[in-house]
Order: structure tokens, then C-alpha cells, then sequence
């Protein structure tokens, strides 16, 4: 979801803050090669330096440059200026690295910012509409549910074929189909189950994602 | 940087979306030529060389260009009015005070004085949509009583009403595959933006992939993909019936270069590739080959002058596939062969297309109004030659190492051929419309022990306006994007091919 509201491809040049795990950091880079980069800033010299590590562990430093450092203080450090198409944000405060993002975003270039809080949104998104320096500015919240498959057993005596839900996830079906179907009326047994299909327990919210777009230079 | 953006402008021969401010609208265009919106046809040369993001009022028929304060005060209220009936919020006034609120008004509908035959002759008379809408404001009885904000968010709707004003934006997967799920979801199998982005991401598709994949979205799938492999690997692009549908490609403002790797494979090839592959096992193709991935179907005028400039991505391609062939399967008595006997003749194949004349126009794919200049040779049904299908059949048996399906039909059939060229390891993605048809393939890879991490999930997803102090839900919200399977391949375990070719030419029927 990020690299599509993003718009990364091969080529394109993306800021990211925090690198936290990298794990975000290492989409981002298989989707930017060959010929582009990202410029990913830690404020945490232990993380950044564990970060480092896995990059070139990957095989990814020809792509993702690692730099320890605060956005919100410092800006996006040794970035071309208007040579960003994307930045990303994962942080407490993002609307306070706002400013530093309009220098180095091109026009038309997309910013997404990750919070847990409205009112960390809103404060972001004041910050974007703010003498109109970015348009399109919209949010989404997004979860992805998974589906478990379990089979209904005939009410026969002969024993349903067993599948359990997906393989590692064993959490119970929130809600069954209802009443069991019945097998038909004469004594035959069925040769295949009735399938049944539910919704397992998922995590209900890790954050909303605020989007815009660099509107042209100032004119 | 290949896909530099400094200086975001509008060109020649952009594709681009053009959508309308009541936002029920958003129309995929190219900017060459005259268009129809709100079923009057619309020249947009007069955009070229602004920048995207700019918004255009429509006058007589041609785009201008709004001054960027009013601009600004459009989108500060652009999310709000446009998602979805009136609301009764007292707004939050953040720089003045609140004037006023609603609690004193009636809703007789008598407010205004002007009839709406009155509005009509203002509107004939050629009266410009300020004048209309000072005049409705002049004849209005609760206007003045209403807050700062309800003034604003009345003249917004009437300006919407009475004037035609539309924002440009650029084409890319996110706002291609929105115009279309907004426009017409059906004729996209229902795939969300959102379910589009976990279809890239989970399959892994990335420059340099080979992937096979069945697009039953007249291309938007294909196009997405070639779109993030810009040139670099090979989309085998199944089709079912006679010719393959994905004008929407066109859309993507691909070079003739990254659209070369897309090939298209009627489905009917899917099934002796397959046989061949389980008897013979995969074939690598030597590094004179492929040529062949690069050069064929689809060129134009201008890929053909360019030769092939892409040889050392392929032949990176090449040598991975070599590597591949050191290590054994898992469970397979497969042998492998090494290098392809059969040579595909590069220069019979490379197909015509119908471009439209100038060199660098987008290539056109399937139904279109113009025949293809080389007749269809040999008398089978795809129309295609007997050298075009040894090409692609050859193709299939290189393997690939990425699956997509997302087709409107079932897509079982299809996933019990199409495993048979890929390479274990490799990550797959099923996308349907339902859930239903997605449970059979689940419970099929399941019983076979086909497949590792299997996951069946969908995307909820919900929209949020964020104006200042005002960030809530938007009132309208899509209840579902699809379904998606996805999962890591690991290898065939029975070895002789199940399906007869009578049982193929029933599942095709």
C-alpha cells in the first residue's frame, strides 16, 4: 500500500524517517531498483547502526543509504533538493519534518505520513494544507483480514475429512455460518464437506495513512 | 534517475486522469485529440506544458486554468463538500469566530426567491456563473444569517453546480485503477487500489521477474506490473478467447521499451507448455534466445529502431535461470535439459501491431478498429502462427517465478496448469471478485501439499476527510476491494501430467 500511494518504481529517490526495523526500508528498496535509492534517517544510533548491518547483510547498500540523524531538527541530510519523489514518515511528531520535506520534494512528488492518533493526523494535515505547498491531501485507513477454512461435519457417523484453519494460526472462528447444512436425506454420505469460511481475529488498528502531493514551486 | 519529476508537467502525449469536482467523475485520457466529458467533447491541448495537480475550468469547450489562490481555497474545502450529502456539523472556526449556526432555521425550501425558471434564463441569457451565483445569493433569505463556513460550503456547491472545474492529475496505478473502480467496478473484477498494491507486494513482482499472469481487467493489472518493472523481466499475459484485452495499458505512459515485455499467451498454449514442462522439465534458454524475450510482440515503429537495449537485463535473466537448473526439485523426477533444442525464429515472429502512425504512440492491445497488417497464417484459433506459438511456448518452458491470477472466471482450472511452469519457490497470488472461488484453490493446494504460507485475506479499507479539526470518516465507503490468496510454491509432486487433452479442451470450452 505505501509503494502504490507513494508511486515508487525503478529509478525513483525515496526519504524514509524512522528506519526502525528496516523492514519497510527493504520493500522500498526492491521496488526502487534497479537505479534509484533510499535515503533512510534513524534517530537512534543503536537501531541505525543494526539497520546498517542488515542492509549490507541484503546485499542492499548499492540502493538504501543509512544515516543517523533527526528529520524534525535536521531535515533529510545530504538529499538533492527538489530531487525527493517520495517521502515517508513514521514518527510522533511528523507535522514538525513538514517543512523540511517541501525543500527536497519535487513537484508532484507524494509525502505519506503514519500515525496512530487523529489528532497527530490533523495536525499533519494542517501542516500540508497550509499555503496550499501540497494538494490532494486525503487518509486512509486500512486493515487486512484474514479468512480461515474449516470444514462442517455431516451428521453422520462417518467421520468428516479434517482440515483446520490456516496452517500456524489456530485462533476460533469469530462467527460460524449457523445451523449445520444437512447431509442429504437418504442414508448416503456425502463424498466432499461442506467448506465453511470465517473470519479470524485480527489486529484491529496499527495507524491511518495521510497522503499528499508538492504542489508546484511557489510561483 | 529515469523517472525524473522535477517540473511536473503536462506533455503531448500524456495519458493522464481528468477528474470532475462533484467527484463522481474521473475520466482516463489522452491529451492528444478531443475528448468527451459530460457528453460534450472537450479539447485539452490548451493543458499542455502545465503543471499536474492544476485545476481547469471548462469554457466553450476548452480548459482554463483557475488562479492558484482560488485554487487553494477549492481545496480547502474540496474533501468536505463532495463526499456525500449535507451535514449538520457546527464547524470548528479556527480563525474567526463562529457567526452563527443553523439552530433558528426551517428547511421550507422557500430560502430562495429565484424560481428555478428564473435560473434557467439567467443561465441561457449567458450569464457567468459568478453573476448566477451573486444573484442567488442577493435572492437568498438565509444566506447572510449563515456561519463564515456554511457561506463558503454553499457558494463551493453552487460553483460546483455552475461551473465546470476539473483537476489533472497523473496517471499511475493509484489514480488509473480508481478512475476505473469509481467509473465501472465490474469491468475490473471489483479490484480495489488497495487490493492492487497487496497484489504487487505479496506477489513480489519487481524489475527483472518473470511473471505469468491472467488480467481480467482489460490490462490494469498488466499495466501496474510492467509499470514497476519498467522494461526489465517478462509478463506472459494469459488470455482466454481470441485476442488479448488490455487497451488499459495504453494508459500507463509506458515507453515502447518497458511495454516489450509484456507478451501475450493465449490460454490455450497454457496446457501442452505444461505437459511438455512435466515431462521434460523446465528449459533454459541460451543467451543467443533471448533475443527473443525482448524482441517480440509487442513492438511499434519506434522499438524497432531502438534494437535491443535491453539484452544485458535478459541475460541476467538467462544466467538465474542456469543456476536454477544446478539445484534439484523437491521431489521430482523431472531431468532437466539444459539448453532449448528448438530455436525460435525471431525474425517471422516479431508481430505488427497496430500503432497509431507517429513514432513513440502508444501501442494499442487488442479490440481494436484496425487489422493487424500481417494476416493471420495457419488455421488454429488463436489466429496465431505456427513460429509465434513455438515462441511462446518456448517462453513457458523457461518457467517463471511469479503466478497471478485474477480473472472474473473461476480460477482453479487455470492454477492447476499454470503451477506446472513455475518454479518451486516461487510466490503466487490468486485475486477474485469472491471469496468462494479462492476457497476451492485454497482447499485444492492444501489437499496436494502444494503450497507453504498460505494466506486468504481481504483489505477493509475506509476513507477519511482531514480538514482542520474536522477529520472524520467520509459518509460513502466501498464494502469490498476482493479477495486474495497467496502463497509460496513448493514444487509438483506427482510428475505425470493429470490432464488429457480432451480434458483441456473442456476446461476451454
Amino acid at each position: 500500500m505505501l509503494l502504490v500511494l507513494l508511486d515508487a518504481q525503478p529509478g525513483r529517490v525515496i526519504c524514509e524517517a524512522g528506519t526502525g526495523s528496516g523492514s519497510v526500508s527493504t520493500s522500498f528498496a526492491r521496488a526502487l531498483r534497479p537505479g534509484g535509492k533510499l535515503f533512510t534517517f534513524e534517530f537512534h544510533q543503536d537501531r541505525q547502526r543494526q539497520a546498517v548491518a542488515d542492509f549490507d547483510r541484503y546485499g542492499l547498500l548499492d540502493t538504501i543509504v543509512s544515516q543517523h540523524g533527526d528529520v524534525c531538527k535536521q531535515g533529510f541530510a545530504n538529499v538533492p533538493d527538489g530531487g525527493v519523489d517520495g517521502i515517508f514518515l513514521d514518527l510522533p511528531m511528523p507535522w514538525l519534518a513538514i517543512p523540511h520535506a517541501d525543500k527536497c520534494l519535487a513537484h508532484g512528488g507524494r509525502i505519506v505520513s503514519f500515525s496512530p492518533c487523529i489528532e497527530q493526523i490533523d495536525k499533519t494535515a494542517v501542516e500540508f494544507r497550509r499555503d496550499g505547498r501540497y494538494y490532494d491531501v486525503r487518509m486512509f485507513e486500512t486493515l487486512a483480514g484474514n479468512w480461515g477454512v474449516r470444514a462442517e461435519a455431516p451428521a453422520k457417523k462417518r467421520r468428516a475429512v479434517v482440515s483446520s484453519a490456516l496452517a500456524g494460526n489456530e485462533a476460533d472462528p469469530s462467527s460460524s455460518a449457523g445451523s449445520a447444512i444437512a447431509v442429504d436425506g437418504s442414508g448416503k454420505p456425502q463424498e466432499q464437506p461442506t467448506w465453511l469460511s470465517y473470519q479470524m481475529q485480527m489486529r484491529s488498528h496499527t495507524g491511518y495513512l495521510l497522503v499528499a502531493t508538492r504542489s508546484p514551486a511557489d510561483e | 534517475n529515469i523517472c525524473a519529476m522535477s517540473g511536473d508537467l503536462i506533455a503531448a502525449d500524456d495519458s493522464l486522469i481528468v477528474r470532475s469536482y462533484d467527484d463522481k467523475c474521473s475520466y482516463i485520457l489522452q491529451v492528444n485529440g478531443e475528448k468527451k466529458i459530460n457528453k460534450s467533447r472537450v479539447s485539452l491541448k490548451e493543458i499542455i506544458g502545465q503543471p499536474y495537480g492544476a485545476v481547469f475550468e471548462l469554457n466553450n469547450r476548452k480548459f482554463v486554468r483557475v488562479s492558484n489562490t482560488e485554487q487553494a481555497a477549492i481545496e480547502l474545502y474540496d474533501a468536505d463538500d463532495n463526499k456525500g450529502g449535507e451535514s449538520t456539523e457546527v464547524a470548528v472556526n479556527l480563525d474567526s469566530g463562529v457567526r452563527g449556526n443553523n439552530h433558528t432555521f426551517v428547511d421550507t425550501n422557500t430560502a430562495q426567491k429565484l424560481t428555478n425558471e428564473d435560473i434557467k434564463n439567467l443561465k441561457e441569457s449567458g450569464t457567468s456563473a459568478t453573476d448566477i451565483i451573486k444573484s442567488l445569493i442577493q435572492n437568498s433569505d438565509t444566506f447572510a444569517a449563515k456561519t463564515d463556513y456554511a457561506q463558503a460550503k454553499w457558494i463551493k456547491k453552487k460553483e460546483n453546480k455552475y461551473r465546470r472545474r476539473y483537476k489533472v492529475l497523473r496517471s499511475n496505478p493509484m489514480s488509473i485503477c480508481e478512475a476505473s473502480f469509481d467509473k465501472n467496478k465490474e469491468k475490473i473484477c471489483n479490484l480495489r487500489f488497495d487490493s492492487l498494491a497487496q497484489i504487487i507486494s505479496q506477489s513480489g513482482v519487481h524489475s527483472g521477474t518473470r511473471v505469468l499472469v491472467m488480467d481480467s481487467m482489460t490490462g490494469l493489472l498488466v499495466g501496474s506490473l510492467a509499470y514497476r518493472m519498467r522494461g526489465q523481466g517478462t509478463i506472459l499475459a494469459l488470455y482466454g478467447g481470441q485476442q488479448p484485452h488490455l487497451e488499459m495499458v495504453n494508459s500507463f505512459n509506458l515507453s515502447a521499451e518497458e511495454i516489450n515485455i509484456i507478451q501475450p499467451v493465449p490460454s490455450t498454449e497454457l496446457g501442452p507448455a505444461a505437459r511438455d514442462v512435466c515431462a521434460n522439465g523446465f528449459s533454459y534458454a541460451s543467451a543467443d534466445d533471448t533475443d527473443a524475450i525482448t524482441n517480440s510482440f509487442p513492438t511499434t515503429t519506434y522499438a524497432s529502431q531502438r534494437g535491443s537495449a535491453t539484452q544485458s537485463s535478459s541475460s541476467t535473466d538467462a544466467s538465474s535461470n542456469e543456476a536454477n537448473a544446478a539445484i534439484p526439485s523437491v521431489g521430482h523426477k523431472r531431468t532437466h535439459d539444459g539448453i532449448t533444442t528448438t530455436t525460435p525464429a525471431v525474425e517471422e515472429t516479431r508481430m505488427e501491431v497496430t500503432s497509431a502512425g507517429d513514432a513513440g504512440q502508444a501501442v494499442s492491445f487488442g479490440n481494436d478498429t484496425k487489422k493487424p497488417r500481417s494476416a493471420p497464417k495457419g488455421g488454429n484459433r488463436t489466429g496465431k502462427t505456427d513460429a509465434e506459438r513455438t515462441l511462446i511456448h518456448s517462453y513457458l518452458r523457461q518457467g517463471v517465478d511469479r503466478l497471478i491470477i485474477a480473472t472474473k472466471y473461476r480460477p482453479l482450472p487455470i492454477l492447476k496448469q499454470a503451477l506446472y511452469v513455475l518454479q518451486p519457490s516461487s510466490s503466487f497470488v490468486l485475486f477474485h471478485e469472491f471469496l468462494e472461488p479462492l476457497v476451492d484453490c485454497y482447499l485444492y493446494l492444501q489437499a496436494n501439499n502444494l503450497a507453504l504460507r498460505l494466506v486468504l485475506s481481504d483489505t477493509w479499507m475506509r476513507e477519511f476527510q482531514t480538514l482542520p479539526g474536522r477529520v472524520r470518516p467520509d459518509m460513502f465507503m466501498s464494502t469490498s476491494g476482493g479477495f486474495l490468496l497467496s502463497g509460496i510454491y513448493i514444487g509438483m509432486v506427482p510428475c505425470a501430467y493429470p490432464f488429457g487433452a480432451s480434458a483441456e479442451a473442456a476446461e476451454h470450452a
